[in-house]
This record gives structure tokens, sequence and C-alpha cells, in this order.
């Protein structure tokens, strides 16, 4: 098992650090642009300079993060409500985020390097990108499993809603077949497998054991259930707007394809779980049912080619940043990684039944 | 346009900036902790930062050593053309002297012509 720590003095000392260490590209920048004008180099001193700028965006990004994750690991610590939780994650995923951005969007040193050659010897250079997994993914399946917002894919697959889907879905069907079901047992954040978890977590802390008693008792279900409400319509609100934008269905559909499908179920999805906590019976549970597996079958089917070329390696990204979310959070009540990887494991075996359900054109064990 | 001794100037401060580039590197090196965020996934991304920012600093502080050798040559052939300059400011003063001693109708040859620019970005001193 992997021990994750976080000392928040250590990491605010990296922070000071890298504050002041910042400003020596930035002034190294005014230099070179200030050589460049007195010379006439400005062609090619132009890719120094912005990589300069980039080195010092990126120095002050990670200063950012460390500050950040001191921050809120603090917070956390004194935490009075759980909604910090998620603002804490959120927070901290949104550093992350940044600096990726940074890293991958932005001038690199082979880039630049190019530029700089290319205005040295008049070549020119195309900029490579990189994207962002473990983050989005992490994040998409909170805004799933806790906000009950299945629509913010874009264009990568939403591989954390897809898993935070396949929960509700087959949550739901659970919900569905239990014959003493009533609507104090519906699936919400907080009776799921991460919630649970994270409730028996804090409750371990003398200082947190209130927040986690919180969590499981009724007080908790009610915001929980509120939460997800308020997520789901934005979620459908927002789902229903794009649908808009693309116009007449059989033309959208025609030029999307699987992708006009998925937009369109990942909204109904929104909408009928929205449906479901507002008003739990048989008929809506059924919705969720149907419209969570219409919504990840076309999601799969639109990203399908993308899917065959995920590895193993990916997966596993996955699931130890979900870990590492979920320790951040959680570190000051010494909390177990096995736990939370158990849980992202058991949510992925949950979203693979269901969408191994969808179909049969690809069988989901081969893709990892 | 810049003459070499401006030149010469852009090259201390390249130089300059390439000392303050290392510098950069040792500090940063210094002063990421990487026990103070271990065993995330957060401690691969400051890895990663860590190196490009590594990586980056070595490539910017070696463009800016090929910048300030750029304005060495340059201001070599800057000072070149201020040679040339100064032979013919030479030769032209000898061609006035000539001129004005000679006698009316005597042939005193061709003025000289003064050096052309070794590139549109020289100017002499």
């Amino acid at each position: 098992m992997t021990t994750h720590e976080i000392r928040t003095d250590a990491a605010r000392a990296v922070a000071g650090g890298l504050a002041m260490l910042a400003w020596n590209p930035i002034d190294n920048a005014t230099v070179v642009r200030d050589v460049a004008r007195r010379t006439h180099l400005i062609a090619e001193a132009d890719a120094t300079a912005i990589l300069l700028d980039s080195i010092s965006a990126t120095t002050r990004s990670l200063e950012h993060l460390f500050r950040t994750t001191a921050d809120q690991v603090e917070s956390v610590d004194l935490l009075a409500d759980p909604a910090s939780l998620t603002l804490s994650l959120t927070s901290i995923t949104g550093a992350a985020r940044r600096l990726k951005g940074f890293l991958g969007d932005d001038v690199d040193a082979f880039s630049s390097t190019d530029a700089f050659n290319a205005a040295m010897l008049g070549a020119t250079a195309d900029p490579p990108g990189v994207g962002s997994g473990v983050v989005d993914a992490v994040g998409g399946f909170l805004l799933g499993d806790l906000a009950n917002v299945w629509n913010g894919g874009g264009d990568a697959l939403p591989v954390g809603q897809l898993i935070a889907g396949g929960v509700r879905v087959g949550r739901t069907t659970a919900w569905l077949a239990d014959p003493g079901r009533s609507p104090s047992t519906i699936p919400l954040f907080n009776n799921g497998g991460v919630g649970v978890r994270l409730s028996s977590l804090l409750q371990r802390s003398s200082r947190l054991a209130p927040v986690g008693r919180w969590m499981q008792g009724p007080a908790g279900t009610a915001f929980f259930r509120r939460a997800g409400v308020v997520g789901g319509v934005y979620g459908t609100v927002t789902g229903g707007w794009e649908l808009v934008q693309h116009g007449n269905p059989v033309d959208a559909y025609r030029e999307h394809g699987a992708g006009y499908v998925a937009d369109v179920a990942g909204t109904a999805f929104s909408a009928s779980t929205t449906l479901f906590l507002l008003a739990p019976t048989p008929a809506t549970a059924a919705a969720v049912v149907v419209t969570g597996v219409v919504w990840a079958g076309a999601e799969v089917w639109d990203h399908r080619d993308d899917i065959m070329e995920w590895t193993s390696e990916q997966w596993d990204r996955v699931v130890d940043g979900a870990g590492a979310a979920w320790d951040l959070g959680t570190s000051a009540v010494s909390t177990s990684a096995g736990a939370i990887s158990d849980t992202a494991s058991s949510a992925w075996d949950t979203g693979t039944d269901v969408v191994g359900a969808v179909g049969s054109a690809i069988d989901p064990r081969s893709w990892f | 346009m810049p003459t070499a001794t401006d030149f010469d100037a852009a090259a201390r401060d390249l130089d300059a900036a390439v000392e303050r580039l290392q510098s950069f590197t040792w500090g940063l090196v210094r002063t990421v902790d990487p026990t103070a965020m271990s065993g995330s996934s957060l401690t691969a991304l400051v890895d990663r930062s860590v190196e490009t920012l590594l990586t980056e600093t070595a490539a910017a502080g070696t463009q800016c050593a090929l910048l300030a050798g750029l304005c060495r040559q340059r201001a070599e052939i800057c000072r070149h053309y201020d040679r040339l300059w100064a032979g013919y400011e030479s030769r032209i003063a000898e061609f006035q002297r000539i001129a004005a001693t000679a006698s009316p109708g005597e042939y005193v040859g061709s003025p000289p012509m003064p050096p052309p620019p070794p590139a549109p970005w020289a100017d002499r001193s």
C-alpha cells in the first residue's frame, strides 16, 4: 500500500521559495526583449522570451499547487461542513489542472527550441499538445456521483462520469429490484461505496466524527439529495441548451452521430435522475436505468477508437488519481488508500457490468 | 542601427542572463522538497513540473548563450566595418590632399569609394 503524506509546513516553504524564484525568468525575459530591441534581433530572441515567460508561469503555477494543497489540507483538518470537502478537492484539482495546462498546452522546451531554431534558421515548427486525464476523471466522478451532473465530458471520453453513471445505474437497479425499497434508501453519495467509506474514515477522528455521523444522518441525506437535485437541474438545463444549439435533431444526428445521441441521453439521464431524486418511484427508477444505459452505450460507441487505445496503465493512473484526491481530503484522519482504491475498483466493476450489458460489439474487459 | 559597442553590451547582458538561469536551476532543485507531498499523484505532477522546468531552463540558457554568440559575431562584423571605414577615411583624406595640391588639368585619379555595410543591421561606432 502506498503511503500518502502532505506536510503543510514544507509545502508552504516550497511555495514561498518558488514565489521568489518565479521572478528570475521574468527578469531574464525582460533582458532578452531589451537586447532584442537594441540589437534588432526581435525574431531570433522572441522564442526565448516566450519560453522564459512560460518557465515563470509554470513556476508560479507550481507555487500555487503547493500553497493551495497546504491551505486545503489544513482547511479539511478544520472541516466544519462536508461541502467544504468538495470545495477543497475542487480547488486542488483546479490548481493541478492549471499546472497541467501550462505543461501541456503552452510552450514547452522542445517546441520553443523548434521555434528558436525556426527563427535562427528560417524553418517552421508545429508545437505538440498534451492532454490530461487523471484529474478530469476524478473530477468527472465527483461531478456525477456527488453533484448528479452527467454532461460535462466535452470531446473526450468522460471516464469519471461513466464510472459514476455505471454505479448510479447499478444501484438504482438494485433499489428497483429490492422488494423493501423506500424513498429513504434511494442511492445518494452518502450511502454509496465512496460516501460510506468517507464517513467511516471521518468517524475515526475525534474532531471530525460529528461530520461523519452527519453524513449518515437524515440531515446529510437531505443535503446530498438536494445537492443531486440542484446539480441535476443544472445538468438538464445546460444539456438542453446545448441540444437547442445543435438545431434540427435529424441534421444534428447526421452530423455528429453517436456523439449527438450521447448528448441527448446525457441530458435525459440528468433529467431522469433529478426526477428520481424528487419522486423516487419504480417508473422514475426505470427511466434512470434506461437513459443511463443508453448514455453510457452512446458515449462508449462515440469514443470506441479512443477506448481501444487505452492501456491498463492508464486505468491504474485513474485509480491512483482517485485514491490520491481522496487521500488529500482525508489525510487529517490518516486515510487508507487501499480502501479508496477498492471503492474505485468496485465502482469500475459496476460500471463495466452496465456498459457490458449495452453491448455487444465491444467487450470492456479487452480494453484494460 | 546597432554598433559593435551595442552588440558587445548585449552579449554581456545575455551572459548574465545565462548565469541567472543557472542560479534559478540550483534554486529550484534546493527549493522543491520532494517529501512535502509524497506518495500521491500530485507528486508525479510536481516531479514532472520540476523536470519540465529544468529542461526548459536549460533550453532557455542555451538559447541565451547562442544569442550572446550571435551578438559577438555581429560585434566582430561591425568592428571589421569600423576598420574598413577608417581605411576609407584615410584614403579620402589622402585623395583630398592630392587634389588640393594638384595643378589644373593634372590627373588625380578617382576618389575612393566608401565600403558598403557588411549587413543591413551593421553600423559604424
